[in-house]
């Protein structure tokens, strides 16, 4: 069984298909109509030890070196099969092109326009299709069910039309989801919900490094929120692609020119990311970048005084490429700012802010590793959580990307891991000698439904979506792009609070078919769960590191300063604990025991902080 | 229009609704409020918040989809005034001027589960029909250098690569029926991007592919039940088809290609 419906779902059923297991791809939403996360190109590791550093340095040092380079390894091949496929890559002749995303020291990222996900999801899909990959699509994770030796034997879903529950017995299942849109996204109705892993989390696996919340330099502004709406901020987090095209970010040389900025003269415009990351501009890690955008966004930024008075902006800009290669390169994605924020991206700039974009960490999944510190591809522990039997891979797994994603490494590691979790879950199933007696799903449907009637009964309670907001609200303005001890420690009593009010919420929808509300409470549930986790991780991790910045643990302030030398948590692991009273208090949290001191000690890769340094060039 | 202005002047939408698979349609009026640049997705999660129509009574709150994470994604496929675009893509402006009535259905022949959500398993049902994927080669020995060496498509595969399968050419087409009938230009668009996948497969390896079958047995299937000659030729596809593709001459195309196969199959002895 493989839940989840993006690249890394499709991609683990195809390799399962293909090796004779039999598969059923649930998912909570169709496949071909959920996209997993737009992305600029697909690293291609021509040069696997340079992309290898790039990852590691991207990711600040905390990706998993064994997996990572595996991975790129593997990267070739990962592109070959795509072509072969018939993914579109752009090309030159019979060259791929490349492009440099953020994080690379050199071009080397495969794209297809700005629509690199679509093409290869869409071309996965037909894959599946070709195979045959039974699929149940709208049906969301309920809750997993073990059998009598405690391993996973099946689950319960739900029917998210017909509201009906279904079980499914299974030898092994993947987790191909992840993200964290319910949370984070714009909008009520954003379907890639983070539910899986709070399930699995309930049952008992333990979560990683979840207080990494991946951010984005530049989300494209749309305009200022509407009254009414669920809708908080009206942005869209565009594709590296713009990046890998050459973008600039700037901003007005005087903070207080009112001239448009397309009027503005070159010698009038303030290339800051150039200035702070020479050699980087633009592609400088999202970390680093966002940092300084928001940085200048805060002391220097625009208003647009007429639309939107709360909102200071900056300026990212293409247009100083000839129209003709934008369209070619990155017309699709445009086009749709063009209509959508009014600025023309063609002629002139468009205004952005820094925003929060999906969930780095998620389930802790094993590798196997052998002597000589390459992972064992046959191995079963390879992306294995610790249920046994249960697997996780794309968003829904922690190897990969550390404490900073790399655009270019998303869609690779999703693919690569993928054929990974499939692998081992085939090793897995081959050495399960006795499956042990079928599970008792009954008890697990009936909780579920007396879950369900209790949820539809209520009466007088808040509406979900409004929750939604305010956890939307609550996850931005205390752990989102800088954090403390004292806002974190709110964030925990509000989160609380949020909880007790989730499980009054009513939803305000009757009807019995594919009804939202009820769908609603139950992901939000989920998702007050897994930002308790992020609120105690975050508070948990005592410095910055990546996209986790703690405004009270800033050691580096200024470039000149040394970096701190303090062991760093490799990892921050979480478990569900019921003996606490509340939602905080029954999350424990302990820092992997095996800390590392980065900064010191030269390791076995070599690759430290003090040969790399990554340095934030401004002041907080 | 000003901002004051168009916030004052709202607009009226008409929503078909359904309660179930089953149900019977019904019409429903709603009025919302405008703000500049306001996309259909977004009226319609006001309408989420709070759904009351436009007599001022608190009813089921209106079932849509909206999954963006960026451009090209087509889950919010609505029809809006007779039209299927993309809610998230659309600004409200663009289809009413200063204030007036909005029409909104959902993507009916897809075949609608609640009000403007709907299925969508049909148009991968008919690409499965029609044979619409490429059957990979097995990676070879020279595996390693071949992505330098890799098969481009020819440019009417790049251009019908861009199909976003939002299925608004079925939706517009006279010839489809929920159940059955013309399998639509998706599929078609599909099927001979499979054929432009195989041929630069076929370009790239310099031992025979298998794909000469392949091509022959997806022509053949155009030429089935529900094939391309069951297209009426009214052309509604080209008229409404988001990313511009030249449909006609792609169902020319097939046509041609559909008579080839059977033609050859026939004169075999």
């Amino acid at each position: 069984m493989v839940y989840g419906g993006g690249a890394a779902a499709l991609r683990a059923a195809i390799e399962l298909t293909e090796t004779g297991c039999r598969v059923l791809l649930v998912g909570p939403v169709d496949a071909a109509r959920w996209p997993s996360l737009a992305t600029g190109g697909i690293e291609c590791a021509d040069d696997v030890e340079a992309a290898f550093l790039d990852a590691i340095i991207g990711g600040d040092f905390l990706a998993e070196r064994a997996p990572v380079r595996a991975m790129m390894r593997a990267a070739p091949g990962v592109i070959e099969e795509l072509v072969r496929l018939g993914v579109p890559f752009a090309r030159d002749g019979r060259e791929l092109r490349h492009r440099r995303l953020d994080g690379m020291r050199s071009a080397r990222a495969a794209f297809v326009e700005s629509r690199t996900t679509r093409a290869v999801v869409d071309a996965l899909d037909d894959q599946a299709t070709r195979l045959g990959v039974e699929r149940l699509s709208h049906h969301a994770l309920e809750a997993l069910v073990a059998n009598d030796q405690e391993r996973f034997a099946g689950a319960v879903v739900q029917d998210r039309v017909s509201m009906r529950f279904v079980s499914i017995e299974a030898h092994a299942m993947i987790l191909a989801l992840g993200g964290a849109e319910l949370t984070l996204a714009a909008s009520p109705t954003a379907v890639a919900t983070e539910a899986a892993l709070a399930i699995a989390f309930d049952a008992g696996a333990t979560l990683a490094n979840m207080e990494f919340i991946q951010t984005a330099p530049a989300a494209v502004w749309l305009g200022p929120r509407v009254e009414n709406s669920p809708r908080g901020r009206r942005a869209i987090v565009p594709s590296s692609s713009l990046i890998g095209e050459g973008a600039v970010y700037w901003l007005p040389r005087e903070p207080d020119d009112v001239r448009l900025g397309r009027d503005l003269p070159q010698s009038d415009r303030r290339a800051f990311l150039e200035d702070a990351f020479p050699g980087w501009g633009s592609a400088a890690p999202h970390d680093l970048a966002t940092h300084v955008v928001r940085h200048e966004v805060l002391t220097r930024g625009l208003y647009d005084r007429r639309r939107d008075k709360h909102q200071p902006l900056a300026y990212l800009d293409v247009s100083h490429l000839p129209e003709a290669h934008l369209r070619e390169r990155a017309g699709s994605e445009l086009d749709l700012y063009r209509k959508l924020s009014g600025a023309d991206p063609y002629r002139g700039p468009l205004p952005i802010h820094p925003a929060l974009s999906d969930r780095l960490g998620g389930l802790w999944v094993d590798f196997d590793v052998d002597e000589n510190g390459n992972v064992r591809e046959d191995s079963p522990r390879n992306h294995a959580t610790t249920i046994e039997g249960v697997y996780a891979c794309g968003g829904a797994a922690h190897l990969y990307h550390g404490a900073n994603r790399l655009s270019g490494n998303l869609l690779l590691a999703d693919l690569f891991g993928a054929r990974c979790a499939a692998n081992a879950v085939r090793a897995y199933r081959e050495g399960l000698s006795n499956s042990g007696a079928p599970p008792c799903f009954a008890r697990a449907i009936t909780t579920a439904e007396a879950t369900q009637e209790d949820i539809q009964r209520r009466r007088g309670g808040e509406a979900p979506l409004a929750l939604h907001a305010r956890l939307r609200e609550l996850i931005y303005a205390k752990a989102g792009f800088s954090r403390d001890r004292s806002g974190l420690a709110e964030l925990v009593q509000d989160l609380d609070d949020l909880a007790e009010a989730v499980g009054k919420a009513r939803p305000r929808d009757e009807n019995e078919t594919a009804n939202r509300g009820i769908a609603l409470v139950r992901d939000l549930e989920h998702a007050v769960l897994l930002a308790a986790v992020t609120a105690r991780c975050a508070l948990a991790r005592r410095e910055c590191r990546g996209v986790h910045h703690r405004g009270d643990h800033d050691a580096r302030r200024s470039i000149d300063d040394e970096p701190p030398r303090r062991p760093t948590p490799r990892l921050t692991l979480a478990r569900r604990d019921d003996l606490g009273l509340n939602l905080a208090d029954s999350v424990r949290v302990r820092l992997f025991s095996e800390t590392r001191d980065l900064a010191a000690t030269i390791d076995e890769d070599g690759v430290t902080e003090e040969l790399y340094p990554r340095h934030y060039a401004v002041e907080t | 229009m000003s901002t004051r202005a168009l916030a004052r002047a709202g607009i009226t939408l008409r929503i078909r609704r359904q309660d179930t698979r089953a149900a019977m349609p019904h019409w429903e009026v709603f009025e919302v409020p405008l703000a500049p640049r306001l996309t259909l997705a977004e009226v319609l999660d006001r309408l989420a918040f709070l759904p009351l129509n436009a007599r001022r009574e608190r009813v089921a709150p209106v079932s849509y989809t909206w999954g963006c994470t960026g451009p090209g994604c087509v889950s919010c496929m609505l029809i809006a005034a007779r039209r299927p675009v993309p809610a998230c893509e659309t600004l409200v402006e663009e289809l009413v001027a200063g204030g007036g009535t909005l029409v909104l259905e959902p993507m009916a022949k897809l075949g609608v589960v609640r009000d403007l959500l709907v299925e969508s398993q049909k148009l991968r049902g008919a690409r499965a029909q029609l044979l619409a994927f490429t059957t990979p080669a097995a990676p070879n020995d020279t595996a390693l250098d071949s992505t330098a060496n890799a098969p481009a498509l020819s440019p009417l595969g790049l251009l019908l690569s861009t199909c976003t399968r939002c299925g608004a050419c079925i939706e517009a087409c006279p010839e489809t029926r929920t159940g059955g009938g013309f399998v639509g230009a998706a599929a078609i668009v599909a099927s001979q991007l499979a054929d432009a996948r195989d041929l630069a497969q076929s370009e790239s390896q310099s031992a025979l592919h298998t794909s000469t079958t392949a091509h022959t047995n997806r022509h053949l299937a155009l030429a089935y039940e529900g094939g391309i000659h069951e297209c009426g030729d009214a052309r509604q596809c080209v008229a409404v088809c988001p990313a511009k593709l030249p449909l006609d001459e792609v169902l020319g195309r097939a046509s041609r290609d559909a008579f080839i196969a059977t033609f050859r199959i026939r004169s075999k002895p």
